[in-house]
């Protein structure tokens, strides 16, 4: 197209210093149209409600009665301990083993690799049933397993407190391989020099692990715990397949009530706001933690 | 869009509040020639600000006391005795007290709805005000307490937790929608000949003995671009006879065609349900179903309430108190009034 344009009407439209705009084109038209647009649109409508199937604007309505609501409060107060119980342990566990499985001795290293990671690219839908059979109170495997040595059953997912733990498991059961890749990435690159002039001066393998690994990972482990946190603040896929938000909201996430005053009740006006909201929340998160 | 879309009764109204202008006027198509083939109360909830219909009729939820024969006969129990909620609860007490399990389950506040409507009254009252803490409110949370404190009802957890004891027998009765029918037929095939049906118990001697759960309607997207040709096929669809009785005999769906119960089918007695005339028994109770208002935030204030019962059920919050918070959150949710 643009050279048969060039051919016929003789005029240079690409120049060298043109063209980079061109290349540019498409990747910032579909940026405008799928990012900038519904971002700003979002906005606009975080400050509408509609009144008999017409916006209208209404001010900060929306983001005052967000302030005064109990169920919002109670979804933040279940993203945050999510924040602060699940992401510490789960990349814990994602730093233990992406050290195991970068361990020069260990055998059959890819199979674990492949292991650890499967969940990530599991179908959540089909693995939510799958736990949701072995969580079961009266018939579930986990249940029987601890009546079997002797314990007590557990309401894995309908007493508040241990629905909350059963989604802590889940999200970690899902998403620590998926960390733990990003993290091996990361130990591959820390240079072999380090750990021999470690060794030449006598550290153990936890003065090393402490010294050199951690630091050495510092920038990874960063990374890690960005994505970890931007996917707390949007999970959304565990607790509608697990717990449905319950008991009695104790699992509900900011955006699975966001999604269900969007897409059940319609209310796209509320649903927006607390988008913006808990966007602002995200990246002051963020901004504070990053500031180091 | 679809030219034809089923919908949920009771999700209707949360489309028409906030998209007015979704549905084809079908009383201008002439549909009004069909009014009087339905039940009133099932044909108010498919109308318009002005009158009009929007929504063609198609299935009705009759709310019966459905029990397992077999247990209430082991345990001495007659159930066409159980005439109140009290006399239910008194049945109850025997029928745990033989079994060791419990008399119902529950995951939600199904019944707490049907409840209400039994009496007249539901979420809201006719002016679209939050009426929960109503003296029918009250009575309904009276009963779910009672049930409660007398561990008679069991916390289910979700659909499929509510079919496996109702399977594996936990629960010895269902107070529900005819519809759990086709769900029991398909999934407790050995249950065969062991379930059958009572009207449902009445708040007080003498008191309605019916109640509404579900149900659904044929409404044409005005965006349609075949309206007459979607009109046609939705009203063959609702009006004939042979179709609403080949969907009750397959899937339970009651229908809300009333000419249908005179059919031979209606009357037959049903294997599964203990060889007597099961979808009759339901028929009996449809004219006596109160009109109730199903208001645009119905599906707001149900996720509030079944919070409520969860709260109730889980962590033994009062069922007053569950009224009164419920309605109060939903007010707060949906900027309603409240009618005190």
């Amino acid at each position: 197209m643009a050279v048969q344009a060039e051919k016929k009407e003789k005029r240079k439209w690409i120049t060298p210093k043109t063209a980079p705009y061109f290349f540019l084109f498409p990747a910032v038209l579909l940026f405008l149209a799928f990012m900038v647009y519904p971002i700003i649109a979002s906005l606009i409508l975080s400050f509408q409600t509609r009144v008999e199937g017409v916006y209208q604007f209404s001010g900060l309505d929306n983001y005052i009665r967000l302030f005064s609501d109990p169920i919002f409060y109670k979804a933040l107060g279940n993203t945050f301990i999510i924040l602060f119980v699940q992401v510490p342990i789960m990349l814990f566990i994602a730093l233990l083993l992406a050290v195991f499985l970068n361990v020069k001795f260990l055998r059959a290293r890819a199979f674990y690799r492949v292991s650890f990671f499967t969940p990530a690219v599991t179908s959540l839908v089909a693995a939510s049933i799958i736990f949701i059979l072995l969580l079961n109170t009266d018939y579930g495997l986990v249940n029987f397993i601890l009546a079997s040595i002797g314990l007590e059953k557990v309401e894995w997912l309908t007493n508040s407190f241990w629905a909350r733990v059963s989604l802590i498991l889940v999200t970690t059961w899902r998403w620590a391989g998926y960390n733990m890749v990003i993290l091996l990435a990361g130990l591959q690159n820390i240079p072999n020099d380090l750990y021999e002039a470690a060794s030449i001066d006598g550290a153990s393998q936890i003065r090393k692990f402490f010294h050199i690994t951690i630091p050495q990972l510092k920038p990874v482990l960063l990374f890690t715990f960005v994505l970890s946190t931007i996917g707390t603040f949007q999970l959304f896929d565990e607790p509608y397949n697990l717990t449905n938000g319950g008991p009695n909201n104790a699992t509900l996430t900011i955006t699975y009530y966001l999604y269900n005053q969007g897409f059940n009740y319609f209310d796209f006006g509320y649903a927006s706001a607390i988008a913006i909201l808990s966007y602002y929340l995200s990246l002051f998160y963020h901004g504070y933690n990053l500031r180091w | 869009m679809p030219d034809v879309t089923q919908i949920e009764n009771n999700r209707i109204a949360s489309f028409t509040e906030q998209f007015p202008d979704a549905f084809t006027n079908l009383s201008e198509m002439g549909y009004d020639e069909h009014a009087d083939k339905f039940p009133e109360a099932k044909l108010e909830g498919l109308k318009d600000a002005e009158g009009n219909i929007i929504a063609m009729p198609r299935d009705l939820g009759p709310v019966g006391l459905m029990y397992r024969v077999d247990i209430f006969k082991e345990a001495g129990v007659d159930p066409t005795s159980i005439k109140t909620w009290d006399d239910y609860i008194e049945a109850g007490k025997k029928v745990v007290d033989h079994t060791g399990n419990y008399l119902l389950g529950g995951y939600d506040d199904n019944l707490l709805r049907v409840m209400m409507q039994q009496q007249g009254s539901y979420y809201f009252n006719e002016e679209g005000k939050l009426n929960i803490t109503s003296e029918a409110g009250q009575k309904a949370a009276d009963v779910l307490q009672r049930l409660k404190d007398e561990e008679l009802i069991t916390f289910t957890n979700n659909w499929d937790g509510h079919v496996a004891a109702m399977k594996n027998g936990e629960v010895a009765t269902q107070p529900g929608a005819v519809w759990w029918s086709g769900t029991m037929i398909e999934q407790m095939p050995e249950l065969s000949g062991k379930w059958d049906m009572v009207p449902l118990p009445a708040m007080e001697e003498g008191g309605t003995r019916a109640s509404n759960n579900g149900g659904s309607a044929l409404g044409v997207p005005s965006s349609s671009d075949n309206k007459a040709a979607a009109y046609a096929f939705a009203e063959f669809a609702t009006t004939d006879v042979d179709s609403q009785i080949k969907a009750l005999q397959n899937r339970g769906l009651f229908p809300a065609l009333t000419t249908a119960y005179e059919e031979p089918e209606f009357s037959e007695n049903q294997e599964y349900f203990n060889n007597e005339p099961f979808f009759q028994k339901f028929a009996e109770v449809v004219p006596e179903i109160p009109a109730v208002n199903h208001d645009g935030a119905e599906l707001e204030v149900r996720s509030i309430m079944g919070s409520e019962i969860e709260a109730f059920m889980l962590e033994d919050k009062p069922a007053a108190d569950m009224l009164e918070e419920g309605e109060n959150r939903a007010s707060q949710q949906t900027s309603k009034e409240t009618t005190n």
